[in-house]
């Protein structure tokens, strides 16, 4: 988000998703979009259909590159490498788009020439795609409009995330894919409301819509709205929380529906962090693996028991609806944090319905000024959606940049924060399973998709698992130097030479003990995409299969 | 008609549709061409996401010149005259659908939901206990019947004789299934309150406060009519409570039923009787606009043999009225009870718990043509009611004006009679003599009408009305149409066992809502007769169907009844059965094979043939069957129900690109297709979507009492759903085609993917930890806890994670309060991971 937001000022999806069936070419890197997008991955499937050209850019063999023109099979963590050299290409051949640079970007200067690191030669030995693949892939891309890019956390889960973002907007700049329709950069939103809380202001340095904490214009504006001095120094972002929570610094904290002693990197660090804080409240429908750990456990209700918005990756908000009473006595999040502001004797959070906290929101948030549940009644309306009149907002960037001019960034490749060596000689990759999400506290209580999967999967290739000695089937014990868990091999040539999958939805092979949390810098992602482990083959395998 | 410039080039086409101009694009379709002008053309293989497939034929339209073509693939062109409706048109869509029916091998309808009088959706409620929906079963039977308690314990239950399971091992205890569900919402918090209509500002009188009458009271007041019933007897309830004795039914529970339909509103005045305080002309010159007859039927049928005038000679109606009542009866030690009904065995069994000593039940026929339930006989038998079968009272002998003995004879069986049982023959000579001092008649019961319509004026003595005044008897029972239950007179309907003759309680009941419905209709100025009823078709009765079809399912032995051991049933009434705990109800339950179509609300092809107006049928014999694919946890494939549409096929294959599917069964001569969970199935549940009929459903899908529309939970493509629901559980889910993101598009997760909600894990209460273990809280005192402790880490001490999965509203009031009143803006949120 941090590297679109330089960009282009704003970090958010700048096409809507329907527009992905017209377009003539779609690149995508980073995301496995039939199993973590399915319907989106329809709407890539239907433009092949219709005569688009696809370049899938993954290191696995996934379900897309059976739909794809070209796919460019780049080593785990070398995304970046991969995207210059195929910009090298589009500018030494001049494929690229003159006037839209001159006219609507800044810094293309410096941008050239840091890709002058960048010659096949290298680009080949770094990302193992072959240079022919890569001038295709440029080609291909520049000489088929409108072009669109997806992308997804295959790329920024990375110490470099950051750095891949910029690469992804200096593609579709150099061509001049944005501000059209059916072109633009498309990051693809994990969870159901990401957009949202992002917009919301669930983050250490902005409040709502981007507005800075840091800026006093924009304090000043909260402050007298919400009749309360308000901290000008931004906040730490979460694994700096947990970190400060080790540290002692931090020393009570409140967790809403998130369960990060499953789901974030290095996940015993976590969980030592959460076990030294002097208070933990944990507010959740299910007693996740964080609220066991928890001193207060309160009881929130499901997306069925409540109304509300979300907002989806394509900046569209629509309207959640209760459906059923809330189960026992569990209450609506919101409710319940107003509950506590006002018994600490705050005013300001005596809203009577999800449409009262809504009208404040959009007094507070130009992008969302224009919406009314009223509006959404009908259908989604796309921020930013500045009136009432207003539409909303399929395609940002048309005409100009939301910063203004478009910025080119000079980059530089970087190894990842932890490669292979003699005693961890594999990546590790974590991904998602079709079946599941998350951390499975919705999708394992569901008995069907249980069925379908249900239990983690070391994919590794024939190769790899026979060097090991492993076959198909057989359990393994993957080790990181952070920690180890035991799983099931899936032996198959989907899995690239060197780099093993799994997914984080299985509490029982709790993936994310191995993990790096090591960040990117800017955008404080953790590198969740590549780490370094060693796979032993369980001795008792014999025993457990019978 | 909206501009069309050239640039567009569009060209226009002039055609009649059935005899009207119409100017069409010629790019378009007839079928395209017809819709876009609401005309319909009915298609059972046609979706917009596809190409046309052409391969049901029911689209073709006349076209001059041309006569039949398929309108789905046929372009339009100038000059074109079509015709959708002419008799050509109809006769052909006619023949096609019923080709595809002579090939369509299912039951629409449950064969037990048939079988049952009220017509409950037995599967429905099946589905829901062994979900743990009890109070949503209990809602789903109420929609046919509102006293599930009560007929749950006594209800012969004819849908178990018609439960297909029987071809398996042994049927699903339905009955008590239906009694364990409503002794739950009954004992439980969670009550079902029916949904009541704005009040209408009418009255209706009933007359008779037993099964007929209150299931009429309870669903005229659930269409917003003032329902009033006037009851003889100083308690409602009718047969229920005064002639089913209290082990079958304890009157407390049938107090608590009746008590719910009183909460609705319903008025029970109880020792008014017909004839006395009131008459049917009284009740609508007071203003009633319509008056529902159900008073039974009474009174006992003489035996009609010597002696029997003497004392301990007792009507069984009269003396199990009288036990209920705890009246004395003028029953002695040594009791016979005549008659093979229930009504016998109850008083044979009630004499026992009275203080009889011997208790001897005579029938003319054998065991095997007893009208009582089997079990109502093993029970009495293990109490001790001895049974003597082919023998008939032939006189009562009396000593000063009292009973004796009776003297009997023995029967032997002939010929089958009009009811199709033997007819029970005296065998010459072979009379034998009971010492008894009680003789029971139990051999029938018939309505008392002989106040029926007398008392024209309620003031005036009692006297007979002229002819075209009075309501229409034959043989002993009131005269109501057999659909509408209108009786000869203008607003005047009758029900239950005063037409029908002695009957079961369950039929009482369907007729009570009969009539309710009949007289919703009357006081609305609508045609009284019933909706047209659906297109069927089924498999056939138990004895046609092939056992073989059912081979492959698992025994699974049938839930025994606990009850009272036999030395502790005889000290007064306790019940006898005690019903199910919950694993046993639970798992009885999922015994159900969901013999009913899970389309059946949602099919096409039955839509058409409702339309087509073809006579439901029972499927073709002997077709070549395949086995159902029942492999997979979300999608049920039924290749009997398959007509070949190939839409499945086509959208598996060209929209989602998986290409699982095929209609292999259809073409090649093993007649066998993969198992879905051994292709490459994605599980999105668009072949389900699409299929016009039942051969592709939702496995565990219930059907909603609404439907809500959201957004789904998972991913941040945020794709539009229906949540179904029913009570307070979410039970079905499906696309939202409206939805502009995901046109009607779902993947496993959103389409399946929402069991969680009502998982029983769910937190439902606050927790706190107390020397490391949680312990359930109020929320008084863990938000009391929370207030007291977070001011101490005000700043940056303090920091929060809110959530992508929230919604907007609950994440903006997260940070607000972080920034606002925790003083800090140390708050992330997972999904920067």
């Amino acid at each position: 988000m941090a590297g679109l937001a330089t960009a282009f000022g704003s970090g958010a999806m700048t096409n809507s998703i329907n527009e992905i069936e017209s377009a003539a070419c779609i690149l995508t890197i980073g995301t496995n979009t039939t199993y973590n997008h399915p319907v989106i991955g329809l709407r890539i499937k239907k433009a092949v259909r219709n005569g688009a050209k696809l370049i899938v850019a993954n290191p696995r063999r996934i379900r897309l590159c059976h739909f794809a023109d070209l796919w460019l099979r780049q080593r785990p963590g070398t995304d970046l490498a991969l995207l210059m050299g195929i910009m090298r290409v589009i500018v030494d051949e001049r494929l690229y788009d003159e006037a839209f640079i001159s006219g609507r970007c800044e810094n293309f200067d410096a941008f050239k020439k840091s890709l002058a690191d960048f010659d096949l030669d290298t680009v080949e030995k770094i990302t193992g795609v072959p240079r022919e693949q890569i001038k295709k892939a440029a080609r291909m891309y520049a000489g088929t409009k409108p072009a669109t890019l997806l992308y997804a956390m295959g790329i920024t889960q990375h110490a470099h995330g950051t750095d891949n973002v910029l690469a992804v907007g200096n593609l579709a700049m150099l061509t001049g894919n944005i501000g059209k329709p059916s072109s633009g950069v498309n990051p693809l939103r994990g969870q159901n409301n990401v957009q949202g809380s992002c917009d919301m202001g669930a983050l250490p340095n902005v409040l709502t819509g981007y507005q800075q904490v840091a800026d006093e214009a924009s304090r000043d504006k909260f402050e007298k709205a919400w009749q309360t001095k308000l901290s000008p120094k931004p906040g730490i972002t979460l694994m700096e929380i947990m970190e400060g929570a080790i540290e002692g610094k931090i020393r009570a904290m409140y967790i809403m529906g998130e369960n990060p002693a499953l789901s974030d990197p290095d996940s015993n660090h976590v969980r030592k962090a959460l076990d030294s804080l002097d208070f933990l409240i944990v507010q959740d429908i299910f007693l996740t693996e964080t609220a066991q750990l928890a001193h207060v456990v309160l009881p929130a209700v499901s997306f069925a028991e409540k109304d509300g918005t979300f907002t989806n990756t394509e900046r569209r908000v629509q309207r959640v609806r209760k459906a059923i009473e809330p189960i026992g006595s569990a209450r609506p999040d919101w409710q319940i944090v107003c509950d506590i502001a006002t018994r600490m004797g705050h005013p300001g959070f005596s809203f009577n319905s999800a449409e009262e906290v809504f009208d404040e929101i959009r007094k507070l948030t130009p992008q969302y000024a224009g919406i009314t549940y009223q509006r959404l009644d009908e259908a989604g309306i796309q921020w930013p959606c500045p009136t009432t009149d207003h539409p909303g907002t399929p395609i940002l960037h048309i005409g100009k940049f939301s910063r203004g001019k478009g910025h080119f960034s000079a980059l530089e490749y970087k190894l990842s924060a932890e490669t292979p060596d003699e005693q961890y000689p594999l990546i590790l990759v974590t991904e998602r399973a079709r079946y599941h999400y998350h951390t499975g506290t919705m999708t394992r209580r569901v008995e069907g998709l249980n069925i379908l999967r249900d239990q983690e999967l070391v994919e590794m290739n024939s190769k790899d698992a026979s060097a090991l000695g492993i076959g198909d089937g057989e359990m393994v014990r993957v080790v990181s130097r952070r920690g180890e868990v035991t799983a099931r091999a899936k032996v198959t040539e989907d899995s690239p030479l060197g780099a093993i999958s799994m997914t984080f939805h299985f509490v029982e092979s709790p993936t994310n003990v191995l993990t790096n949390p090591a960040l990117d810098p800017v955008a404080k992602i953790p590198a969740l995409k590549v780490c370094a482990v060693r796979v032993e083959k369980l001795t008792q395998t014999k025993a457990a299969k019978s | 008609m909206s501009t069309v410039s050239v640039e567009d080039k569009i060209t226009l086409a002039k055609i009649t549709i059935d005899e009207q101009q119409v100017l069409a694009n010629s790019e378009r379709t007839i079928l395209e061409t017809c819709r876009e002008n609401n005309i319909t053309i009915p298609t059972l293989c046609h979706d917009e996401q596809l190409n046309p497939l052409g391969s049901c034929q029911l689209c073709v339209v006349e076209l001059e010149g041309h006569g039949l073509v398929t309108s789905c693939n046929t372009r339009v062109a100038d000059g074109m005259e079509i015709r959708t409706d002419s008799a050509k048109v109809i006769a052909s869509r006619k023949k096609i659908l019923k080709t595809l029916l002579a090939e369509h091998y299912g039951d629409c309808v449950a064969p037990c939901q048939k079988a049952c009088p009220a017509g409950i959706d037995i599967q429905g409620y099946l589905a829901l206990i062994a979900r743990g929906a009890f109070t949503e079963a209990v809602g789903l039977i109420k929609e046919r019947l509102p006293i599930p308690a009560t007929i749950g314990r006594i209800c012969p239950h004819p849908c178990e004789q018609a439960c297909r399971r029987n071809l398996v091992d042994e049927p699903l205890s339905i009955c008590s299934l239906k009694r364990f569900a409503a002794d739950q919402e009954m004992s439980g918090v969670r009550k079902f309150v029916p949904t009541l209509k704005p009040a209408s500002g009418l009255k209706v009188a009933i007359v008779g406060g037993g099964p007929a009458g209150l299931s009429a009271a309870y669903y005229l007041a659930r269409e917003g009519h003032a329902a009033t019933i006037f009851e003889t007897l100083p308690k409602a309830g009718g047969m229920l409570r005064y002639g089913i004795p209290d082990y079958r039914l304890p009157q407390n529970i049938l107090d608590k039923e009746i008590d719910s339909i009183k909460n609705m509103g319903v008025k029970i005045l109880t020792g008014k009787s017909l004839g006395k305080d009131f008459t049917v002309k009284s009740l609508l010159a007071e203003g009633y606009n319509a008056v529902f007859l159900a008073i039974g039927a009474h009174q006992s049928q003489k035996m009609r043999v010597e002696g029997e005038k003497l004392q301990g000679v007792l009507p069984g109606i009269d003396f199990l009225r009288n036990a209920a009542m705890g009246k004395e009866t003028g029953m002695g030690k040594r009791v016979a009870v005549v008659g093979g009904g229930n009504t016998a065995i109850d008083a044979a069994r009630v004499s026992l718990r009275l203080g009889a000593e011997e208790v001897t039940i005579i029938y003319r026929r054998s065991r095997t043509e007893m009208p009582a339930t089997d079990w109502e006989v093993e029970e009495a038998e293990e109490e001790g009611v001895k049974l003597r079968f082919l023998a008939a009272p032939e006189k009562i002998i009396g000593e000063n004006g009292k009973v004796k003995a009776i003297e009997c004879i023995k029967m032997a069986l002939g010929e089958p009679d009009a009811s199709g049982r033997r007819r029970p023959e005296p065998v010459a000579r072979s009379q034998f003599i009971l010492n008894v001092d009680t003789v029971i008649a139990a051999i029938g019961q018939k309505p008392e009408l002989s106040s029926l319509n007398s008392g024209a004026d309620v003031m005036a003595p009692l006297s007979p009305v002229s002819e075209q005044d009075a309501i229409a008897v034959e043989r002993g029972n009131i005269t109501a149409h057999s659909e509408t239950l209108l009786t000869n007179m203008k607003g005047v309907f009758a029900g239950g066992d005063c037409v029908t003759g002695a009957a079961t309680a369950v039929e009482a009941v369907a007729a009570g809502r009969r009539a309710a419905m009949a007289i919703d209709r009357f006081l609305k100025g609508e045609d009284l007769a019933e909706p047209e009823k659906p297109f069927e078709i089924t498999k056939g009765k138990l004895d046609e169907v092939n056992e073989t079809e059912f081979a492959h399912f698992e025994r699974k032995p049938r839930a025994k009844m606990p009850k009272l051991p036999e030395h502790d049933r005889l000290k007064g009434f306790p019940e006898v059965e005690l019903g199910f705990p919950e694993e046993v109800a639970r798992k009885e339950a999922s015994r159900c094979l969901e013999c009913g179509c899970k389309a059946q609300d949602d099919c096409d092809l039955r839509d058409l043939a409702t339309e087509y107006e073809l006579d439901s049928m029972t499927a073709t014999r002997n077709l070549r069957l395949f086995p159902r694919d029942l492999t997979h946890p979300f999608v049920e494939r039924d290749p009997n129900k398959c007509i070949a549409c190939s839409k499945c096929v086509h959208i598996c294959q060209e929209v989602q690109g998986v290409g699982a599917l095929s209609l292999g069964y259809r073409v090649t001569p093993v007649g066998t297709s993969l198992s879905l969970m051994d292709t490459t199935c994605v599980s999105c549940g668009q072949c389900v979507a699409t299929c016009p009929v039942g051969a592709l459903v939702r496995k565990k899908g219930l059907k909603p009492a609404r439907e809500v529309k959201t957004i789904c939970p998972y991913c941040g493509v945020g794709c539009g759903i229906y949540l179904g629901v029913r009570g307070d559980f979410v039970v079905d889910a499906r696309a939202d085609f409206d939805n502009p993101v995901s046109r009607g598009n779902l993947c496993v997760k959103g389409q399946f993917g929402h069991e969680f909600i009502n998982h029983p894990d769910r937190l439902k209460t606050p927790l706190i930890k107390k020397n490391g273990k949680f312990v359930e809280a109020s929320w008084d005192e863990a938000l009391g806890l929370i207030a007291a402790k977070l001011p101490q880490y005000k700043g940056d001490h303090f920091a929060a994670l809110s959530s992508a999965r929230c919604t907007n509203e609950d994440n903006y009031v997260f940070q607000k309060f972080v920034r606002g009143v925790m003083g800090t803006n140390n708050v992330d949120h997972c999904a920067r991971l």
